[in-house]
C-alpha cells in the first residue's frame, strides 16, 4: 500500500460502484467518515441519502436543501418542532432570487416520523400533508394532544398506507372516520391507547379500508362487536388485541370464520380470553404464524392442544403465565417444529424434561424466554445449547440453579447469542462469565443481582465481547474500578450501563467510564464513594450522554455538577434526587442543558425553595416532566406552577 | 441445470479459457455477447481466472445453499491487496457478474468500517483530501446534527 498509482485508487471507480460501497455502510458513524474523505465521496453521500434523522433543529433547513432526494424524514428527536417551524421549512425562499424554494424536499418524501412532536398541531400537519404528495407512511405516536382535527389534517394525504397514532389520546370515532374515508388505501394502522375509540369507529374503518393488513387496537375498550367488524377484513394479516378488557371468547368466535389471511394474533393480557376462545382462532387458521397469548390463559386445555396439532407453520408462541403440562410439551414438540420464538415466562410446570423435549424438536429456535422458571437447571441449558445453535436471545431471569456448567455449554455452541438475561441468577460466577464471553456476538448482557461475580469475571467480558451495547450490573457488589477498566478497554460500543449500588466504584472507575464515547444511558444510584471528580470525568468524556440517574450519590460536589452543566449538552433525562447539589449548580444545570426534558429533583437537601424556583424558571420553556419534593407544592409560588402547567409540563410530587 | 457445453473465452492477453456454459452465463455481458457473432471480451487474464473461480463456486453452491461455507470461502477469496481488489472490481463490473460485484463492494465496505478515522481511510485507499479547510470544518459541524 506504499506507492499508489493514482489511476488504480478507489476514486477511479465509476459512480454506481461507489454508491454500491456506500450503501453497504449501514452504520451512521461509518457514513459520517465516508462523507469527510474527499469531495467525490461527499457527493455520493448527498446523492444517495434517502433517510434523515435530525436532532438539532437549527440545522434542519440547511440539511433539507442539501439532500434533495429524501424519502424518509425522522423528526422525533426534535423537541421544539411546531407549526411555525413547519411553515418556515415549506415556504421559505433562500437568499437571492435564483435559489430554489426550500419546500421542494417534500416532493419525494414517502415517510415522516413525528413521534412525540407535541408542539405540532393540525395546521402544521395539514401543511405537511398537502406539501408531500407521495406521503405513504406517517408516525405521530405519543403526540398526546392530537385528536380529531389532527386526524382530519392527516386524512388529506390520500396515498397514505401506514399510520401510527398510538397514544393520540384525544382521537375519537369522528377523527377515525375522517381517516377511514380519506385514506382508503390504508394498509397498516396502529391505535394503541386511543382510549376514546369505540366499536362505531372500528366498524366504519373496516367498511372503508378494505386493504388493511395490520391493525392494532391494543388497550382499547372495544367490545366483541368490533371483532365482528374486523372479521370482515379479508386481507388482514396482523391483529393486535393486547389488554383489551372487554374482548372475550365470544368475540374470538367471529374470528374463526373471518380474516382468512390472518397470520399473527396478539391477545396477551386479555382477561376475558381463555383456551376456548383460542380454540376458535386456531381452528379457523391452520397457517397461523404467531400466537401471542401471554398472561391470559391459566392453562392449555386438552381441546386447545388438540387443535394446536394443526399449527405446523407456527413460528412464534407466547403463553407466559400459564400452567404447562407434559402433554403440552409433547404436542408442541411433535407438531410445531418451525418455532423460532417461545415465551414461557412465569409459566408453572416448566421442567428440564419438557425443555429438553421441546428444543430437540425445535432446532431453529432463536428466542427463548424462561424468566422465573425456577426448576430449570444446567441440564436444560446444555440441551438448549446443543440443539439450538442459532439461538440469539435467552432470558433466564431468576433461574438460580444455573451455574457455570450451563454457561460453558452456551459459550461452546451458541456462538450467535446476542442477548442474555441472567438477572438474579446467583449461580453465575467469574468462571461462568469466562465461558459466556466466548459468545463474541453478545450485545445485551443483564447480570443484575448476580452477587457472585467480581472484576475478574467482568474482565473476560471486556476482553472478548466487543460488541456489547447494554450491560446491567445492578447491585453486583463485587464489581469495582478494575472491572470498569477492563470494560472500557474493550467494550467501546457500550451505550447503556447500570452500576446502581455497586458500592466499590470510585472516581477512578468513573474515569474509565469517561472513555466510553458511545455511552448514552448511565444509571449509577447510591455510589457512596464517588465525588465531583468522577462526575466531571463522565461529563467530559461521555459526550453522547442522554440519560443520567444518580439518585443518592450524596458525596458528589458542585464541581461535578458544573461540569455536567457545561459539557453534557445531549442530556435529556436526569435524576438528581437526594444529591448534594447547591442552588447555583442546580440553576446552571437546568438552565444550560438545552435538551433537558425530564428531571427528577426530589429532596435536594442543599437547595432552598428559592433556588428550586429559579432553576424551574430557567428551564420552563422546554422541560416536559419534573418530579419534585411533595412539601414544595405549597412553598413554590403559584406563578411558577401555572407557567409550567401552561407549557404542558407534567409535575409529579413525591 | 449443469450442461456439458463449454464456451471458449479469449482474454486480452490471448489466453483461452474453457468455461462451462452455465458458469459463463453468470456474466451478463457474456450472456448477451453469446448471441452476437465474433465478439471479444477485453479483460485482463489474471482477473478472468478469479472471476470464473468465483462464478464457478457460486453455481456449485446454489445447489447446496450453505450460507456459512459460502461466506467463509468468499472472505478468504477477497483477502487480496488493493491493486488486485481494484482489478477484480473493474473486471466484475465489465463482465457484469452481480454476485462478484456485491462481494467486492462488501469487502471494500468492511475495510472502510475497520478504519479508525477518516485519515486512515485516505491512506488505505490513497485518496487526497481535496476539501478546503473551511469546507471540512463545515461538514464536521454538520455531522454533529446526527449524534445517535
Amino acid at each position: 500500500m506504499l506507492s499508489f498509482q493514482s489511476s488504480k485508487n478507489l476514486l477511479s471507480l465509476t459512480e454506481d460502484l461507489l454508491v454500491r460501497i456506500y450503501e453497504l455502510l449501514a452504520a451512521e458513524s461509518d457514513r459520517k467518515s465516508f462523507r469527510l474523505v474527499c469531495r467525490e465521496f461527499r457527493r455520493i453521500d448527498t446523492l444517495t441519502r434517502r433517510h434523515l434523522r435530525v436532532i438539532r433543529i437549527e440545522f434542519l433547513p440547511i440539511l433539507l436543501r442539501k439532500y434533495p432526494r429524501l424519502q424518509s424524514l425522522d423528526l422525533s428527536a426534535c423537541p421544539r418542532i411546531d407549526d411555525g417551524v413547519v411553515s418556515l421549512l415549506l415556504t421559505r425562499v433562500g437568499p437571492g432570487s435564483n435559489s430554489p424554494i426550500l419546500g421542494h424536499w417534500a416532493w419525494g418524501l414517502k415517510s415522516l416520523v413525528l413521534s412525540r412532536a407535541t408542539g405540532l398541531r393540525f395546521s402544521g400537519l395539514e401543511m405537511l400533508a398537502r406539501a408531500c404528495p407521495c406521503l405513504e407512511s406517517v408516525d405521530v405516536s405519543y403526540c398526546c394532544g392530537f385528536g380529531d382535527r389532527e386526524a382530519a389534517a392527516l386524512s388529506s394525504a390520500v396515498g397514505l398506507r401506514e399510520l401510527n397514532m398510538d397514544k393520540c389520546l384525544q382521537l375519537t370515532d369522528v377523527g377515525l372516520a375522517k381517516i377511514a374515508v380519506g385514506c382508503s388505501k390504508l394498509e397498516k394502522l396502529s391505535l394503541k391507547w386511543c382510549m376514546e375509540m369505540t366499536d362505531l369507529g372500528i366498524d366504519l374503518l373496516c367498511k372503508k379500508c378494505v386493504d388493511l393488513k395490520y391493525l392494532d387496537v391494543s388497550y382499547l375498550k372495544v367490545t366483541n362487536e368490533s371483532l365482528h367488524s374486523i372479521a370482515s377484513l379479508l386481507k388482514l394479516e396482523v391483529l393486535g388485541l393486547m389488554a383489551c378488557p372487554l374482548i372475550d371468547d365470544v368475540g374470538l368466535h367471529f374470528i374463526e370464520r373471518g380474516c382468512p389471511s390472518l397470520k399473527v394474533i396478539d391477545v396477551s393480557r386479555c382477561e376475558g380470553v381463555s383456551s376456548s376462545g383460542l380454540i376458535f382462532v386456531v381452528r379457523g387458521h391452520r397457517n397461523l404464524l404467531e400466537l401471542k397469548a401471554g398472561y391470559c390463559l391459566s392453562e392449555l386445555s386438552t381441546a386447545l392442544l388438540h387443535q394446536m396439532k394443526n399449527l405446523n407453520h407456527l413460528e412464534v408462541i407466547r403463553i407466559d403465565g400459564a400452567r404447562i403440562s407434559e402433554t403440552s410439551f409433547q404436542v408442541i414438540s411433535a407438531n410445531c417444529k418451525s418455532l423460532v420464538e417461545i415465551g414461557l415466562s412465569k409459566c408453572l410446570g416448566v421442567t428440564n424434561m419438557g425443555i429438553m423435549r421441546l428444543v430437540s424438536a425445535c432446532i431453529n429456535l432463536r428466542v427463548l424466554n424462561l424468566t422465573c422458571c425456577h426448576s430449570i437447571t444446567d441440564a436444560a441449558i446444555s440441551a438448549i445449547a446443543y440443539s439450538c445453535r442459532s439461538l440469539v436471545c435467552l432470558k433466564v431471569e431468576s433461574c438460580n440453579m444455573i451455574t457455570e456448567k450451563g454457561l460453558c455449554q452456551l459459550g461452546s455452541f451458541c456462538l450467535l447469542l446476542e442477548e442474555i438475561d441472567l438477572t438474579d441468577c446467583c449461580g453465575v460466577n467469574d468462571k461462568g462469565l469466562e465461558y459466556l464471553s466466548r459468545c463474541s456476538e453478545l450485545s445485551c448482557l443483564k447480570l443484575g443481582l448476580c452477587t457472585n461475580i467480581s472484576n475478574k469475571g467482568l474482565s473476560y467480558i471486556g476482553f472478548n465481547c466487543l460488541k456489547i451495547h447494554e450491560l446491567d450490573l445492578y447491585r453486583c457488589t463485587g464489581i469495582g474500578d478494575d472491572g470498569l477498566e477492563a470494560l472500557s478497554n474493550g467494550c467501546k460500543k457500550l451505550r447503556k450501563l447500570n452500576l446502581s449500588y455497586c458500592n466499590e466504584v470510585s472516581d477512578r472507575g468513573l474515569g474509565y467510564i469517561g472513555r466510553l464515547e458511545e455511552l448514552s444511558d448511565l444509571e449509577m444510584r447510591a455510589l457512596h464513594k464517588i465525588t465531583g471528580v468522577g462526575l466531571e470525568a463522565v461529563a467530559v468524556g461521555c459526550k453522547r450522554l442522554a440519560d443520567l440517574d444518580m439518585k443518592h450519590c450524596e458525596k458528589v460536589g458542585d464541581s461535578g455538577f458544573w461540569a455536567l452543566a457545561y459539557y453534557s449538552k445531549n442530556l435529556r433525562q436526569i435524576n438528581l434526587s437526594y444529591c448534594g447539589i447547591s442552588d447555583m449548580a442546580l440553576c446552571m444545570v437546568m438552565g444550560n442543558l438545552s435538551r433537558l426534558q425530564e428531571a427528577k429533583l426530589v429532596h435536594l437537601s442543599n437547595c432552598t425553595v428559592e433556588g428550586v424556583e429559579l432553576a424551574l424558571r430557567a428551564c420552563c420553556v422546554r422541560i416536559k416532566k419534573v418530579k419534585l419534593f411533595a412539601p414544595l407544592r405549597f412553598m413554590l409560588s403559584s406563578e411558577i406552577l401555572e407557567i409550567l402547567h401552561a407549557r404542558g409540563c407534567i409535575i409529579r410530587w413525591d | 441445470m449443469l450442461s456439458s457445453k463449454n464456451s471458449a473465452l479469449e482474454s486480452k492477453d490471448n489466453e483461452i479459457f474453457e468455461v462451462e456454459e452455465s458458469i459463463a452465463i453468470q456474466s451478463e455481458l457474456i450472456k448477451t455477447m453469446a448471441t452476437m457473432v465474433n465478439s471479444k471480451a477485453y479483460v485482463n487474464e489474471r482477473n478472468q481466472m478469479g472471476c470464473w473461480k468465483q462464478a464457478n463456486y457460486h453455481v456449485e453452491q446454489n445447489n447446496k445453499i450453505v450460507d456459512e461455507e459460502l461466506s467463509d470461502w468468499e472472505s478468504k477469496f477477497f483477502e487480496v491487496d488493493m491493486d488486485d481488489l481494484h482489478e477484480l472490481f473493474m473486471a466484475a463490473n465489465y463482465l457484469e457478474i452481480e454476485s462478484l460485484l456485491n462481494g467486492v463492494a462488501k469487502r471494500v465496505a468492511d475495510i472502510i468500517k475497520a478504519c479508525m478515522n477518516v485519515e486512515v481511510i485516505r491512506q488505505t485507499f490513497g485518496i487526497n483530501n481535496d476539501f478546503a479547510a473551511q469546507q471540512e470544518e463545515e461538514i464536521r459541524k454538520l455531522n454533529s446534527w446526527n449524534h445517535i
